[in-house]
C-alpha cells in the first residue's frame, strides 16, 4: 500500500485522479471497502498522529479532514481515550491486539487497537476499529443494575440468606449471613452447608427436605434448628429454602433463609413460665379455696343466675350420696323432702325473681334415705351494674337444734299439760328429783363437815370449804322451787268460762271414796247464781281436788268429833267469787307458812301442794289463804274474778 | 397416802354432787379422783391401787349402766351406784351386773363409807389374785415344753417312773426335770406345786387306775 494513496483519507479519496494504475484500482477498491463499511477505522503513525479514517469514522464519531496528520490528543473526540498512547506504544511493541472502551455521545464502542503492520513486516502504526457495542452495551447496563439492586436488597434484608448449588455448597450469601456466621465470602465459597456452624445443620430431616426440594418437591417444611452457634451466641433459627432454576440453565441451585427466632423462643419460654407460675398460683389459690370450701361445716352449691345448678361441694356429694351428673339429672328438688319441695322452692323462686338473698328451712334427703333439717342461705354475686352473676348457697344442717326445739316445744307442750293434768303428786315426784341432786349434794356435804370437825386436828379449812358449798347448793334448790313456781305462774292458761259449783260437784265425785273410806261428811252451800268465772278448768280442778283432800287428811287423828267438811261458794264483791273450804281439824299454828314450799305437816307429804295451789290461783289473778278457827278447824278461802261483772243492784233486787 | 393407797373413782355429771362426794370420801381417808362423764373417766390414766367406782345412773352420753356394761371385761374395779331417782328395774339390772350397792340420792354417809369400804377390798383381794396369777404364770413361762408335759404328771401324783415310761424316756431324765420344775416355779414342796397347777388352772393327768 503507497503512502500517497491512501493518504488523506475519505476527503483525499476525493483527489484521485483519472490515470488509474492497476495498483491505484487496488487502493481505490480498499478505500470504497473501508468507506462502505460502517465501523470508523482510523490509522495512527508511531508519533500517533492521524494517518487515515473512512468515512464512518468522519459519519459515527465525528473526525474532519482537518484532523489528518494531527496528533490524536489533540483531537477531542479522542479525550475518552485517556490510555490511547500507551497502548499504542503497547501494541506496537508487543504485536498483540489491545482493546479499549470509547464512549461518542450517546453510542459506545470497542476500540481494538491492533498494529499497521506494512508489507515488510515493520510496525509503522496501529489501526483503530471502533465496534458499535451501544445496544449491547444498554442490556448489560440493565443487567448490572438489577443485579446490583437485587445485591442491595439482599444485603438489606436483615435475614441471612445463601445460595447453595445444587449438591449443597454454599455459593453466595448476603451480608447479614456472612455476618451471622462471622465468616468471609471466600472462607465459605464451595464449602458444604453441612460443615457450617461446627457441623450443626447436618441433621437428617433438614438434608431430605432439601433432597426432596432438590428434586422437584415445591413444598419444604421449614426446619427449626437449635443451638446454632453464631457471632450473637448459641440461637435459634428457622431454615427455609426455596428452589432457583436459571433459563438456560440446567443446574438448580438453592436459596436458603435462615430467620432468628431466639428472641421470640426466649419470649416464648418467659410467656410459658410466667404462665406456668399464674397456673401454679391460681392453682394453689383454688386449692386453697377449694379446701375452704370443702371444710366449712356446711353444704356449698354455686349457681347461674337462672339457677341452673354449677357446682357442688364435696360435703353436697357425700352427704347426698349423688354425683354431680345425679344432681343434673334429677334436679336439686329431688333430694328435698316432699312435704318441703313447694315451700322452698317458692323462696328460691322468689329470690330469683327479686335478686333478694333468701333463707329457709327444709329437709334434705341423706344418702342413707334419711332426711335432716338444713337452713338454706342463698346470696347473689353482681356485677358493677348490679346484675346477678351467680347464686351462692349454704346449707347447714340444723337437725340436732331443730330437734332440740322441737323437744323443747314438747316438753313445754307436756309440761303445760303436766301443769292441768298430771295430779299434784306427780308433779311433786318430777319436782322432787330436781331438788335431789342438791339435796344428795347437801347431805353429803354436811357429813363431810361432822368428819372434818371430829378429825385430830379438825380440817377446819375443809369444813369451811363444805360448808360454803351447803350454803350455795342449799340456796340453789331454793332457786329450783322459785323457777318451778314461776312455771306454775307462768303457765299458759286455757281459760274458759267456768261455773265452779260445777268444779266442786265433779271433785266430790272423784273423792267420793276417799270420803267413805275416811268417814268424812261433807255438807255444801254453794251459790245457785255465782255465775262463772274465766278459768283454767284442769288447774282450777287441782286447786280444788287439793284443799279438799288437804281437809279430809286433816280430820284423820280427829277423833272425838265428827268429821266434817263445809264448802260453801258465794259471790264475794261485784267482781269476785269466793270458795270457802273448811275443816274441823286439829287447826294450823301458822296458816301462812301452809303455802311454802316443802312445808308439810303429813309423813308422806312432799309439802310442795298448797304452793302449787297459790301459784296457780296467783296465775288466775285471785287470793288463796288459809284461816284457823279456834279450838278446831281451818278454813281456806280463794277468790277469782267474775268472768261477768256483775250490777250492783242484783243482791238488793233478789 | 402413797401410790398404791386406795383410790375411788366418782363419775356424776352434777358438780355439787362431785364436789360433796370428795369431800366426804378423802375426810375418810381416801384417795379421790372425779369425772364428768363417762368418757372422761374411760380416758383417764388410773393409779395401780385397790379402787372403786362411784357411779351415777344418769349420766348424760354414755349412761351409768352403760359404763358397767363396758367395764364388765377387764380389770375394772367394783361399781357403786348412785341415783337421783332409784327406779326398781335399772337398780336390779344394775346389780344382776355386778354392783356392789346401789344408792338412792340423798344417801347417808354410813351407807356411802361402809360399800366404799367393802368394795375396795374386794378390789384388794382381787388384785392380790392378779398379780399372783401373773406372777405364777411368769415362773410357767420359764418351763420348756418337756418340763410343761412333765408338770400334770408330777402333780398328779405320778411317779418318776410311771411318768417315764409313759412319755417313753428314763427315770433320770423325770426326775431332772421334776427337779427344774420345782425350782423354776419357785415350789418348795409337791403340795405347792400342785396348789400353784391348780392356780394356773393345769389339768392334773388322771390317776393310773
Amino acid at each position: 500500500m503507497q503512502r500517497g494513496t491512501i493518504n488523506g483519507g475519505w476527503t483525499g479519496s476525493q483527489g484521485v485522479d483519472g490515470d488509474v494504475t492497476a495498483a491505484n484500482m487496488a487502493t481505490a477498491d480498499l478505500i470504497n471497502i473501508l468507506d462502505a463499511v460502517e465501523v470508523p477505522v482510523v490509522i495512527l503513525r508511531r508519533d500517533f498522529t492521524i494517518s487515515y479514517f473512512n468515512k464512518a469514522g468522519a459519519d459515527m464519531i465525528g473526525l474532519s479532514p482537518s484532523d489528518i496528520g494531527r496528533v490524536s490528543r489533540d483531537i477531542s473526540v479522542f479525550d475518552a481515550l485517556p490510555h490511547l498512547e500507551q497502548q499504542c506504544s503497547e501494541v506496537i511493541a508487543g504485536g498483540v491486539e489491545s482493546r479499549a472502551n470509547f464512549r461518542h455521545g450517546e453510542k459506545w464502542f470497542v476500540v481494538r487497537i491492533s498494529p499497521y503492520t506494512k508489507v515488510d513486516r515493520q510496525v509503522n502504526g496501529t489501526v483503530l476499529t471502533f465496534t458499535n457495542v451501544t445496544a449491547f452495551r444498554a442490556s448489560t447496563d440493565q443487567a448490572i443494575y438489577e443485579r446490583e439492586c437485587t445485591k442491595a436488597i439482599l444485603n438489606t434484608v436483615a435475614d441471612p440468606l445463601v445460595v447453595l448449588s445444587a449438591d449443597l455448597r454454599i455459593q453466595t450469601g448476603n451480608c447479614a449471613f456472612y455476618t451471622m456466621f462471622g465468616v468471609s465470602r471466600d472462607d465459605t465459597q464451595g464449602v458444604p452447608l453441612y460443615e457450617l456452624g461446627h457441623g450443626v445443620f447436618e441433621l437428617a430431616p433438614l438434608r431430605e427436605h432439601l433432597k426432596e426440594m432438590l428434586g422437584g418437591s415445591p413444598a419444604f417444611q421449614p426446619v427449626e434448628v437449635d443451638r446454632v452457634s453464631t457471632v450473637k451466641g448459641q440461637r435459634t433459627l428457622i431454615l427455609d429454602a426455596h428452589p432457583l432454576s436459571f433459563p438456560g440453565h440446567s443446574e438448580r441451585r438453592v436459596l436458603v433463609t435462615f430467620q432468628d427466632i431466639t428472641a421470640i423462643k426466649q419470649a416464648e419460654t418467659v410467656l410459658r413460665e410466667l404462665n406456668e407460675t399464674l397456673e401454679r398460683q391460681v392453682r394453689v389459690r383454688t386449692e386453697e379455696l377449694s379446701l375452704i370450701i370443702e371444710t366449712i361445716p356446711g353444704l356449698v352449691w354455686c349457681a347461674a343466675p337462672d339457677g341452673e345448678l354449677n357446682y357442688l361441694n364435696r360435703r353436697i356429694l357425700d352427704y347426698t350420696g349423688a354425683s354431680p351428673d345425679t344432681f343434673a339429672q334429677l334436679g336439686w328438688t329431688n333430694f328435698i323432702h316432699p312435704d318441703d319441695v313447694e315451700p322452698t322452692v317458692g323462696a328460691w323462686s322468689r329470690a330469683v325473681a327479686s335478686d333478694q338473698p333468701y333463707d329457709t328451712q327444709c329437709r334434705l334427703r341423706r344418702s342413707d334415705g334419711i332426711y335432716r333439717w338444713f337452713q338454706v342461705l342463698g346470696q347473689a354475686a353482681r356485677d358493677n351494674k348490679g346484675g346477678v352473676t351467680r347464686w351462692y348457697g349454704l346449707l347447714i344442717d340444723i337437725d340436732d337444734r331443730k330437734n332440740m326445739e322441737e323437744a323443747l316445744r314438747s316438753s313445754e307442750t307436756r309440761l303445760s299439760r303436766a301443769t292441768r293434768t298430771a295430779t299434784l303428786g306427780e308433779i311433786a315426784a318430777s319436782i322432787a328429783h330436781e331438788i335431789n341432786q342438791p339435796l344428795a349434794a347437801v347431805v353429803a356435804n354436811g357429813h363431810a363437815c361432822l368428819r372434818w370437825l371430829s378429825a385430830q386436828p379438825p380440817g377446819l379449812a375443809k369444813v369451811q370449804e363444805a360448808a360454803t358449798r351447803i350454803v350455795r347448793d342449799g340456796t340453789e334448790a331454793g332457786e329450783v322451787i322459785r323457777r318451778i313456781r314461776a312455771l306454775f305462774k307462768h303457765a299458759p292458761l286455757d281459760k274458759i268460762d267456768l261455773d265452779l259449783n260445777e268444779v266442786i260437784a265433779e271433785v266430790l265425785r272423784l273423792l267420793s271414796g276417799e270420803r267413805t273410806k275416811r268417814r268424812v261428811s261433807v255438807e255444801t252451800d254453794l251459790d245457785k247464781d255465782l255465775g262463772p268465772v274465766a278459768g283454767d278448768r284442769v288447774q282450777l280442778q287441782q286447786v280444788v281436788f287439793n284443799l279438799l283432800l288437804n281437809g279430809i287428811e286433816a280430820m284423820d287423828s280427829v277423833l272425838d268429833r265428827p268429821k266434817k267438811l263445809f264448802i260453801r261458794s258465794k259471790r264475794h264483791s261485784p267482781e269476785t267469787v269466793l270458795i270457802e273450804i273448811q275443816d274441823s281439824g286439829v287447826g294450823l299454828k301458822d296458816p301462812e307458812k301452809v303455802f311454802e314450799a316443802f312445808f308439810t305437816t303429813k309423813e308422806n307429804g312432799m309439802g310442795m301442794g298448797l304452793a302449787v295451789c297459790r301459784a296457780i290461783i296467783d296465775a288466775h289473778h285471785g287470793r288463796l289463804w288459809a284461816a284457823s278457827g279456834e279450838g278446831a278447824g281451818t278454813t281456806f278461802s280463794f277468790t277469782l274474778p267474775a268472768a261477768v261483772v256483775r250490777a250492783a243492784t242484783l243482791p238488793a233486787a233478789s | 397416802m402413797n401410790s398404791d393407797s386406795p383410790i375411788v373413782f366418782v363419775v356424776d355429771d352434777d358438780h355439787r354432787v362431785r364436789e360433796a362426794l370428795s369431800s366426804l370420801i378423802s375426810s375418810a381417808g381416801l384417795r379421790v379422783a372425779v369425772f364428768n362423764s363417762a368418757a372422761e373417766f374411760l380416758e383417764s390414766e388410773k393409779p395401780d391401787a385397790p379402787a372403786c367406782l362411784v357411779l351415777d345412773l344418769q349420766l348424760p352420753g354414755t349412761s351409768g349402766l352403760e359404763l358397767q356394761q363396758q367395764l364388765v371385761t377387764g380389770d375394772a374395779p367394783p361399781i357403786i351406784f348412785i341415783t337421783g331417782h332409784g327406779d326398781i328395774p335399772s337398780s336390779v339390772r344394775a346389780m344382776k351386773a355386778g354392783a356392789i350397792e346401789f344408792l338412792s340420792k340423798p344417801f347417808g354417809e354410813q351407807e356411802l363409807l361402809q360399800a366404799i369400804a367393802g368394795a375396795i377390798a374386794l378390789d384388794r383381794t382381787a388384785r392380790q389374785k392378779r398379780s399372783q396369777l401373773a406372777e405364777l404364770r411368769t415362773h410357767y413361762d420359764l418351763l420348756t415344753p418337756r418340763e410343761r408335759e412333765v408338770l400334770p404328771f408330777v402333780v398328779a401324783g405320778f411317779a418318776n417312773k410311771v411318768t417315764a415310761a409313759d412319755l417313753g424316756t428314763s427315770e433320770i431324765t423325770i426326775g431332772v426335770h421334776r427337779g427344774q420344775i420345782m425350782r423354776k416355779m419357785g415350789a418348795r414342796s409337791l403340795a405347792e406345786l400342785v396348789r400353784m397347777a391348780d392356780t394356773l388352772g393345769i389339768t392334773r393327768i388322771a390317776r393310773p387306775a
